[in-house]
């Protein structure tokens, strides 16, 4: 979900700058002339059409599918939705700037609808809608759907200018995550495995998790320095975040200097958001390979992190993977390849009940339908093409597919690694007679290290030969237990790629210098003959 | 939807007010009067009285138990275990945590907010009183007693909610300013912390404590319903007539399974 649509490759593919058209559109002028012309249209029509912009309307065409007619959050989709869309009839609103429990200003209904809300269906909407659109939206929702609007001034949290970021006051911050016990909830090093992780619901009852503080795209209301300070002091309504504005510590109020200090901390937590970065480098050891999580060698390795989204090509479609990123690191010596794949999940799920019949044929999952199924193991697959294709088309990123067939390193939490060949989400993995892969996996506050080592060649001919100097594609997948993730409801990434930097060993070296001394002598004995 | 605040009751002597009874017969939680009738009221109010019992048939549900093994703090409070408050039948047959309050037969008066505050204690992690009456826009002083993290999150429909978050010793004060019957409250960070506040626009209420008996005294004479509301077994109603300076006796009967 945060990731956009796997299909469409867009990490690795043409982006918004690949734009084809008309020429005339690249011509300044013509831009220059068409927007002069938007400008003085524009003007024209708001000047006339103001309030002839219809709230109402612009509601049942753009948001009642979510949010429902009656504005309760129970439109036609919603079920299929995690979070669920806002309620409005509830009238309790998560971004504001007001106190804990108080109706937000008709400003901060804005900025939401404006922003859209990251890790949610929650479209962006500014540039979608027009300024004067959104405002009349708004209003129609407000005034329609939500009860006390307009009865009261709701009181306003002032945001005073935030003081820069030292060292001193991360410090302070982390003390301050002690003392307040965010921990509780987020954990200890805010990956969101905190004791009362598991056991939080909303005000509608429905399950809900704490933020991952490390991953600054899951932060919904944004990752920024003001937007933490504003969630801590006015809290998320309708969600277990109070608010921590009148908090009193060592008999004193917490000062605006101690929330901006948790605010920087926090914000210091968030680490590993995936770049445009698509290639995973291997550098090559002229020796041993890395024998654990946390050996030192590791240190060398450049870690490359990706985005994976829910598996919604073929049913059952999965809308909500628990795990959305992953960060892989990786060096080779002349025999095998050894990766260290990270990721964050709350719960560490080591058994399962076995793999389920898959309910294919259902276009969209109903998330509730999963509620007391299990327990299923947390796994995590590395996937390759079987051989490095002759041209440009891979084979389908999603496990394959007949005739170009992939190479699956897979781990299992209940069942370890092992090799698997896949031929397309219908034909799911085939396991490998003889597997290659041997995997090695520490748990610790809410993050898996996972190490998978192979050789770089096999010899089997379902398995991918690793070439120093190639693009090899590469993708990843895992399954959350606990988030019912088994089969092919599985998170997923699009093809990315994986390179084995050619090596520099001692053995090259010398014979560059080799080379080198025996070109100087040959070019001394040249000059010899040369000069009378 | 704020009940009209009468500034000029403010000159009158303050009214009579009924202890909410606390819950749970454990420690008064009520910081509220425990004054009876008879004592400084400049507001008609009247000698009368209605008082009875919540009796209890049948058989209730165990109560459950709560592992409190993420909070030693709390478990130590209890080294016999710690249960559900769902439904508490004393010994004597009676069940606890019923709130009672007059419903109807109020003569038509805005009756002035206590200048008392009553406690809403988080201690040993769980609510007292399990049940807690208050009057409309009287102080409710939440406390925070064990010292780690609470956060006091009301569900109210017809009032406005909030989340506190209360990390340290310390106190809260909130009010709730229209009537609601009743405001669950929760404490998200321990699931298992559940309770629930009545509020009224009046001092007639009363909780069902350790011996299952209630009193709402002060009142005129007058025909009146009792509505008596417990969290899983719903509401019942009776109606009383009270003679001036009577006291009528009633009996509510929840039935369990």
């Amino acid at each position: 979900m945060n990731s956009g649509d796997p299909l469409a490759g867009n990490h690795t593919g043409v982006g918004p700058g690949g734009r084809s058209g008309p020429r005339l559109l690249y011509l300044p002028g013509a831009w220059a002339l068409t927007a002069v012309l938007m400008i003085a249209l524009y003007t024209a029509l708001s000047a006339s059409a103001q309030g002839e912009i219809d709230g109402q309307a612009i509601y049942g065409e753009r948001c009642a599918f979510c949010h429902g007619d009656q504005g309760d959050g129970n439109g036609p989709v919603a079920r299929y939705l995690n979070p669920r869309p806002r309620d409005f009839t509830a009238g309790q609103f998560k971004f504001r700037t007001t106190a804990s429990g108080e109706l937000p200003l008709r400003q901060d209904v804005i900025d939401i609808v404006k922003s859209g809300v990251r890790g949610t269906a929650m479209p962006r909407w500014e540039g979608v809608l027009s300024d004067a659109e959104i405002e009349a939206v708004v209003d129609y929702v407000t005034q329609s759907f939500v009860p006390f609007w307009g009865t009261y001034d709701p009181p306003v949290i002032e945001i005073p200018n935030p003081p820069r970021v030292t060292s001193s006051s991360i410090e302070r911050g982390e003390q301050l995550y002690q003392e307040l016990q965010c921990w509780k909830c987020h954990g200890d090093v805010g990956r969101a495995d905190g004791d009362s992780a598991l056991t939080l619901t909303d005000d509608s009852d429905y399950p809900i998790r704490p933020a991952d503080l490390t991953k600054a795209w899951r932060y919904k209301g944004g990752s920024e320095l003001v937007d933490i300070y504003t969630r801590l002091a006015t809290g998320l309504d309708g969600s277990p975040m109070p608010s921590f504005y009148e908090v009193i510590v060592d008999g004193e109020v917490i000062v605006d200097d101690d929330r901006w200090a948790l605010a920087a901390y926090v914000r210091s937590l968030q680490s590993g958001e995936p770049t445009e970065q698509s290639v995973v480098v291997a550098e090559f050891v002229d020796g041993g390979l890395p024998g654990s999580v946390d050996d030192a060698a590791w240190e060398a390795a450049e870690p490359t992190s990706f985005f994976l989204t829910g598996q919604v090509i073929a049913g059952p479609r999965w809308q909500t993977p628990g795990v959305d990123a992953v960060t892989v690191r990786a060096l080779y010596n002349p025999t095998d390849l050894a990766m260290l794949i990270e990721w964050n999940d709350a719960t560490q799920d080591a058994a399962s009940g076995g793999l389920e019949e898959e309910q294919v044929g259902e276009t969209y999952i109903n998330l509730e339908s999963f509620l007391g199924e299990g327990p299923y193991a947390d796994g995590l697959a590395v996937q390759f093409p079987a051989s490095i294709p002759e041209g440009v088309a891979k084979p389908y990123f999603a496990w394959g597919q007949p005739g170009q067939p992939v190479n699956v390193w897979l781990w299992r939490a209940d069942e370890g690694a092992h090799e698997f060949t896949g031929t397309g989400l219908q034909g799911g993995l085939t396991a490998q007679a003889e597997s290659n892969v041997e995997a090695l996996v520490e748990y610790a506050e809410g993050h898996y290290r996972l190490l998978l080592t192979r050789p770089l060649n096999t010899d089997d001919p379902e398995d991918i030969e690793l070439r120093p100097g190639e693009f090899i594609p590469i993708a990843f997948q895992a399954w959350e237990g606990s988030n019912g993730e088994v089969g092919t409801r599985m998170a997923l990434s699009s093809w990315y790629s994986l390179v084995l930097a050619e090596s520099t060993s001692t053995s090259a070296l010398l014979y560059a210098a080799l080379a080198a001394v025996v070109v100087v002598a040959f070019e001394v004995v040249i000059m010899r003959r040369i000069r009378p | 939807m704020k009940s009209a605040r009468p500034y000029w009751l403010l000159a009158l002597p303050l009214v009579v007010v009924l202890a909410a009874c606390g819950g749970g017969g454990e420690e008064p939680p009520a910081a509220g009067g425990e004054e009876g009738p008879g004592s400084p009221g400049g507001q008609p109010t009247g000698g009368s009285t209605v008082s009875g019992v919540v009796n209890f048939t049948g058989t209730a549900p165990d109560p459950e138990p709560i592992l409190m093994d993420a909070e030693p703090i709390c478990q130590e409070q209890f080294p016999d275990g710690v249960f559900t408050e769902t439904v508490v039948i004393n010994d004597n047959g009676t069940l606890q945590n019923v709130f009672l309050s007059v419903t109807e037969g109020l003569p038509d008066q805005v009756w002035e907010v206590p200048s008392d505050a009553v406690l809403l204690d988080q201690k040993g992690c769980r609510y007292f009183p399990h049940v807690l009456g208050v009057q409309a826009d009287q102080d409710i002083v939440i406390r925070n007693s064990d010292g780690i993290l609470h956060n006091i999150h009301p569900m109210p429909t017809l009032n406005r909610p909030f989340n506190i978050g209360q990390p340290v010793e310390m106190d809260t004060t909130r009010q709730f300013p229209t009537p609601e019957i009743m405001i669950p409250v929760e404490c998200d960070v321990h699931d298992w912390m559940m309770g629930y506040v009545g509020v009224v626009d009046h001092p007639f209420f009363a909780v069902t404590g350790s011996d299952g008996s209630f009193e709402i005294s002060g009142l005129p004479a007058g025909d009146y319903v009792i509505e008596a509301w417990h969290e899983l077994y719903g509401t019942q109603t009776l109606s009383v007539s009270i003679p001036e300076g009577g006291t009528e006796q009633i009996e509510f009967t929840y039935e369990g399974a």
